[in-house]
């Protein structure tokens, strides 16, 4: 063989290699259930800051610990505990929360307000359109989204800043949800999102949600940077991850009221 | 005097143990905030109903498996001199294992699911100074005790033990118009006996709560030997005729209760059920003036509506039923209340904007507070309301002419 042939040919085992975890196309529902299923410990636990900021640039921050593991015989549940530092008039304010995997079933969740020294039960289904203590992410956002809950269609690959990336369109099936449609740039390497559009109910871009400083953290993948925009608005909210920990020692119990009231886990 | 003494000599020995060693790794925590509160009376003369700066200090420390807190009030109220001063709120140990803790020292303990009202919610009393007139959770007041507790995945079972029992402050001076002695037409109010059992073992306060956190069910059972928080006021006019002479009276009450909550879709529904046995209650001036024992029923029945749009809406039912009423007895067999509380937040959380009411059912008489809380910055928050008293009889209706225009400024450190 010539070197161009020989060049042809490798060129040709290259791509069959590259190709051969997908010897079928993914569907764009299979590309979101290896995004949801992505491997993020069985426990984990992070320090997060959220910075918001308003049209006129004036920023303002919120300081959180959360706790969370996966629980159940699949491993589809999971349960969360997540505390506020800061701002000083929320100090201390924590969430217990029993997510549930399964489509149309209720989270269970639990209010802990220091001031009042009571927690209380709230609803678990209607917060999850509401933003989160006045961030740009909603509840749905800070929790674990069925796949089902939403139709999904690939559709295209393309290179988007360096990374070779699916594009899949997510129409939600709930007309309660504040998007009704969403597209995502999904890494091919990591099954990480690098960018997210939400549209609203008219189809406008509402929100945009830019995912970086993603990287491996004892061997599994993370987005340390969410920053998320209400293009409408004019308001942005970026979500700071550190500290991460995975595969933690912690017990599926510890994960109660009593340990919301005591502040830590 | 003495309490500045031991808020200092408490500040030193937790500064202290800052600064030595430490074989675990300590976590502190400081903080606390600074307020001014000021109302006017909307009718008549417009004259301020309150007037007030206060500043809380809160200091914590988490050393391993202990947990220490304090805090205190620095409080200059400018209308009521005996208001003023330096008070200790909470100072308070814990010690806590896997499955149980122990909290022993000055301490709130809130029991119950109802807002704004208690029915199994007896341990910690209430500071009337300003009737309702203040944010619920500055009306309840700190107790001296042990609270033990083992808790597991759903369970939590809490022992309460308090040496000295503790009663609710109310204000008789009937310069204070959040007397209920105000409108006496009354220039003095002389106390001849608090009524208050002596400081002995046997005087002490008991309860026992087990709590059930379960998938879609929060229930809990309770028991708890008390006395009544409220005492029943007897009382006589002096013989110059500008005096009332007033005797409380307080007693043992022991209460049985039960609360639930369940979360139904964008609902939460609550319910709550107490019983006093032997209730102290008033008898009326013509029947003598005096008090009688009859055991009652509490009833509580509640919704908390979260619509989307951080939208809160509660509403509450409560009836109190003395199935042996006596004749000559102040409360009728039934009486009932209800209360009514909408919240708003808009504005990315900045604004929030809230009206909760207490409606007397049986007197026809209410009492609303509304407000508005903007947050200028995250520590610093402005807030204006009105509280609103209407009525003719009942348990708002006294406080008629008290209707008020307030505003406050927080901020938080």
């Amino acid at each position: 063989m010539n070197t161009g042939t020989k060049l042809l040919v490798n060129a040709a085992l290259v791509l069959l290699i590259s190709t051969a975890g997908f010897g079928e196309q993914l569907t764009g529902r299979e590309i979101m259930q290896k995004v949801h299923d992505r491997p993020d410990g069985d426990s984990r636990y992070s320090e997060m800051t959220m910075t918001l900021i308003n049209k006129r640039g004036h920023e303002r921050e919120r300081r959180l610990r959360s706790w969370s593991m996966d629980v159940g015989d699949n491993k589809l549940d999971s349960k969360m505990l997540m505390f506020f530092d800061s701002p000083a008039d929320v100090e201390g304010t924590g969430f217990l929360t029993w997510d549930y995997d399964e489509i149309g079933k209720d989270d269970d969740r639990w209010l802990y307000l220091p001031a009042m020294k009571r927690t209380r039960r709230i609803s678990g289904s209607s917060a999850k359109s509401d933003y989160f203590m006045g961030t740009d992410f909603t509840y749905d956002d800070m929790g674990s989204r069925n796949v089902d809950e939403d139709e999904h269609t690939l559709l295209r690959s393309e290179e988007y800043e360096g990374h070779l990336c699916w594009i899949i369109e997510s129409v939600s099936k709930d007309e309660r949800d504040i998007y009704s449609r969403k597209v995502s740039w999904i890494r091919q390497d990591c099954f990480v999102a690098m960018r997210v559009e939400y549209y609203d109910r008219k189809g406008r871009l509402h929100r945009e949600l830019m995912l970086s400083d993603i990287e491996q953290v004892d061997g599994y993948w993370l987005a340390k940077r969410l920053h998320m925009t209400d293009v409408q608005k004019n308001h942005q909210t970026i979500l700071m991850i550190h500290s991460p920990q995975y595969d933690l020692d912690l017990n599926e119990n510890s994960f109660n009221v009593n340990q919301l009231e005591k502040g830590s886990l | 005097m003495k309490q500045v003494i031991l808020i200092s000599l408490l500040w030193l020995a937790l500064y202290s143990t800052w600064h030595s060693p430490a074989k675990a790794e300590p976590n502190w925590g400081i903080s606390g905030f600074v307020d001014t509160y000021h109302a006017v009376r909307v009718e008549d003369e417009n004259d301020f109903l309150s007037s007030r700066t206060r500043l809380r200090s809160e200091l914590s420390r988490t050393l391993a498996e202990m947990y220490v807190y304090a805090s205190f009030n620095v409080i200059h109220n400018a209308l009521l001199d005996s208001e003023s001063g330096i008070e200790l709120r909470e100072a308070f140990f814990q010690y806590y294992r896997d499955n149980w803790e122990l909290k022993a020292g000055r301490q709130i303990i809130i029991w119950g699911v109802a807002d704004g009202l208690r029915i199994t919610d007896m341990v910690s009393p209430m500071d009337m100074t300003e009737f309702l007139a203040r944010d619920y959770d500055d009306i309840r007041t700190p107790v001296d005790g042990f609270r033990g507790r083992y808790f597991n995945n759903s369970l939590n079972v809490d022992l309460v033990y308090l040496p000295i029992a503790a009663f609710d402050h109310i204000p008789l001076d009937v310069r204070n118009p959040w007397s209920p002695f105000s409108t006496s037409g009354m220039t003095y109010v002389d106390l001849i006996d608090d009524g208050q059992p002596d400081k002995t073992l046997e005087n002490g306060e008991f309860g026992l709560r087990t709590s059930m956190y379960l998938a879609g069910l929060d229930m809990s059972f309770a028991a708890l030997r008390t006395w009544n928080k409220t005492p029943v006021y007897v009382s006589r006019v002096s013989s110059t005729g500008d005096t009332l002479k007033l005797e409380a009276r307080h007693a043992r009450l022991n209460i049985l209760g039960v609360d639930l909550s369940r979360p139904m879709g964008q609902f939460v529904l609550r319910g709550e059920a107490a019983a006093y046995l032997n209730e102290l209650h008033e008898t009326q001036w013509e029947s003598g003036g005096g008090s009688v024992e009859e055991t009652t029923y509490h009833f509580l029945a509640g919704m908390d509506w979260y619509p989307s749009g951080d939208w809160t809406i509660t509403g509450q039912y409560i009836n109190d039923w003395i199935p042996d009423r006596q004749p000559g007895m102040v409360s009728d067999e039934h009486e009932t209340m209800a209360t009514c509380g909408i919240t708003l937040q808009f504005l990315r959380n900045t604004l929030k904007v809230s009206t909760f009411t207490y409606m007397d059912l049986s007197h026809e008489s209410l009492f609303n507070r509304s407000y508005a809380e903007y947050s200028l910055t995250d520590d610093l928050h402005l807030l204006a309301g009105l509280d609103w008293f209407n009525g003719n009889s009942g348990s708002y209706a006294i406080y008629k002419n008290n209707s008020e225009m307030w505003m406050k400024v927080k901020c938080s450190f």
